[in-house]
């Protein structure tokens, strides 16, 4: 489902952030992705959730040579993607409520579907109570759990987390890899990015490891 | 009651189809990023339609004139002495009598000449003394193609001291100052037109980079364009209608005082200013111009920017 051939990714014109990224995701497949502060997890996310143009190599997502693919193309190809932000990067104007619904409403899902869903998925992380909250009012954790709503709520077919459980106790950390894992379960390819070793070690799937910008797998 | 916490926004879960003209979807509910520009458009709309109305008056005006003007031929006679002026105008509406096209000729009393000297040479200034022309007023058909020329030189064979005016001078220079003034209404009018358009670029830039973080949110969950440029086009429309309206009434108000005041000259010295129904009706429309210029120019700029987002 992706795949990266010896791809690199700079920002601006500076030296390369990233270089030789060789790896393959399967449809349904679920890995860590690993590496020291500054590795360049959250740029190999910005790569994946195409919001960035790697500046070399051949990048494939759902089959599309991403190099190649027109803007608007992107755009539909964003739509099967659900990413969990490390910054979270809510709407602080819009209620907790309204943060999740958003995907939903930007595709054009029925209001009461979407509301219905966004609810649900609140309840789901333990936000039930919470639903017209403001960002700027919730905590860390709540945030964090806000946005982890707004990536699963379309079932993206890929989900990619930077950091989810980086604000959260261990045992909200454990309710939302459940999560994740039942998502996976039910088909949805899944990477989170994470420096937390305890995290990795509970789960048996392969880790994909960064370190300066270079990729190697295990385990 | 206890004052509840109102809200100040309704949700795009809540509102109506109506309602999404008035609600803000993801940009927050007290948008500010661009409080002048209403101001600015404002002025631009009362600039816009002063230079409109004085163009369409003076059109007006000088149109009315000109129809009027060219109906009419005047004869006058100069000669010193009183008898063979009146024996040279009476020869005169004789051969007007015989011309096709002539609807009436009439000469002119001396009392109504005098009467129209009076406001430059004051109440009983006018003496006999004076050798005041004798005057003949030609009304023509409308459309009839009288021969000035030829019908001048049979006057003078009665008249030798008569002479035809047909205004075609006159009419020909206040036609060209027309013209003029309507090119430099219609320059000032582009000129603004510019000008607006270029404020509203930079205000919808400085709108875009005030809601940033928003816009590349939407960006990234799969927002197509359309749809982040759609809240910009409202938000750009509100500005625009509201500064237009602000800058009409300022405009019918100022246009109707000076109206009032060009009415109260009144007499033959000034032409009648007018603005018809239709030109009003036409000028009425400036706000929803502004507002479609604000919601066009933002709508581009935003897609220029989305643009250039991956
Ligand atoms: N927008 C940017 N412009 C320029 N350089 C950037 C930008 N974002 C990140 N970098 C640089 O890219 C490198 C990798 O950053 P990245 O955020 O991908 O690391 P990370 O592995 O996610 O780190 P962390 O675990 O702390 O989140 C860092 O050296 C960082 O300084
Ligand atoms: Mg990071």
């Amino acid at each position: 489902m992706i795949r990266f051939e010896n791809v690199g990714m700079r920002y601006g014109g500076e030296e390369e952030i990233l270089t030789d990224i060789n790896f393959e995701l399967e449809a349904g497949s679920f890995h860590f992705l690993t590496g020291p502060s500054g590795a360049g997890k959250s740029s190999l996310l910005k790569l994946l959730s195409l919001s960035h143009r790697h500046s070399r190599g051949r990048l494939t997502c759902f089959e599309k040579d991403i190099g190649e693919a027109q803007r608007s193309g992107l755009i539909k190809l964003r739509r099967r993607i659900g990413i969990v932000f490390q910054e979270f990067r809510l709407l602080d104007h819009l209620t907790a409520l309204e943060n999740v619904a958003l995907p939903l409403h930007i595709m054009g899902v029925k209001r009461k579907e979407v509301q219905s869903n966004a609810e649900e998925i609140l309840e789901w992380v333990g936000l039930g109570h919470k639903t017209n909250a403001l960002p700027p009012t919730l905590s860390g954790g709540e945030k964090q759990r806000v946005a982890i709503a707004r990536a699963v709520v379309t079932k993206p077919q890929l989900l990619l987390a930077d950091e989810p459980t980086g604000n959260v106790d261990p045992d909200m950390a454990e309710r939302i890899m459940k999560l994740f894992v039942e998502l996976n379960k039910m088909g949805t390819t899944l990477l989170i990015a994470t420096h937390d070793p305890q995290l990795v070690a509970r789960y048996h799937v392969p880790i994909l490891k960064l370190h300066e910008g270079r990729l190697s797998y295990g385990r | 009651m206890a004052a509840e916490d109102k809200k100040t926004r309704t949700s795009f879960l809540e509102v109506s189809f109506l309602g999404r003209l008035k609600t803000f979807y993801f940009l927050p509910p007290k948008e500010k990023s661009n409080r002048f520009l209403p101001l600015i458009i404002a002025v631009m709309a009362y600039l816009t339609l002063l230079g409109s109305a004085t163009g369409l008056a003076i059109f007006n005006a000088t149109n009315a004139w000109s129809t009027n003007l060219s109906q009419v031929l005047t004869v006058q006679i100069v000669h010193p002495e009183a008898r063979e002026r009146e024996r040279q105008t009476r020869a005169v509406m004789e051969v007007l009598e015989d011309t096709a096209g002539v609807i009436e000729a009439r000469a002119i009393p001396e009392n109504e000449l005098e009467a129209l000297l009076e406001p430059w040479l004051g109440v009983g200034n006018v003496t006999d003394d004076l050798p005041v022309p004798a005057m003949v007023s030609v009304t023509i058909r409308q459309g009839s193609q009288i021969d000035t020329a030829a019908l001048n030189a049979r006057l003078r064979v009665r008249a030798p001291d008569a002479s035809l005016d047909d205004h075609q001078q006159w009419i020909g220079r206040l036609t060209s100052l027309s013209n003029m003034v309507q090119v430099a209404v219609f320059v000032s009018i582009a000129l603004i037109v510019l000008t607006t358009v270029a404020m509203v670029v930079f205000a919808t830039k400085s709108a875009l980079a005030a809601h940033r973080e928003t816009v590349e949110i939407m960006h990234l969950i799969g927002a197509k364009d359309s749809l982040i440029a759609s809240e910009f086009r409202k938000l750009f429309m509100l500005h625009g209608f509201k500064g237009g309206l602000i800058g009409l009434i300022a405009a019918m108000l100022t246009i109707t005082l000076i109206l009032y005041l060009a009415a109260r000259i009144g007499g033959g010295l000034l032409p009648r200013l007018y603005l018809t129904a239709g030109q009003m009706t036409l000028l009425g429309l400036v706000p929803f111009l502004t507002s479609l210029l604000s919601m066009w120019t933002a709508d581009m700029t935003v897609r220029h920017a989305l643009g250039k987002m991956v």
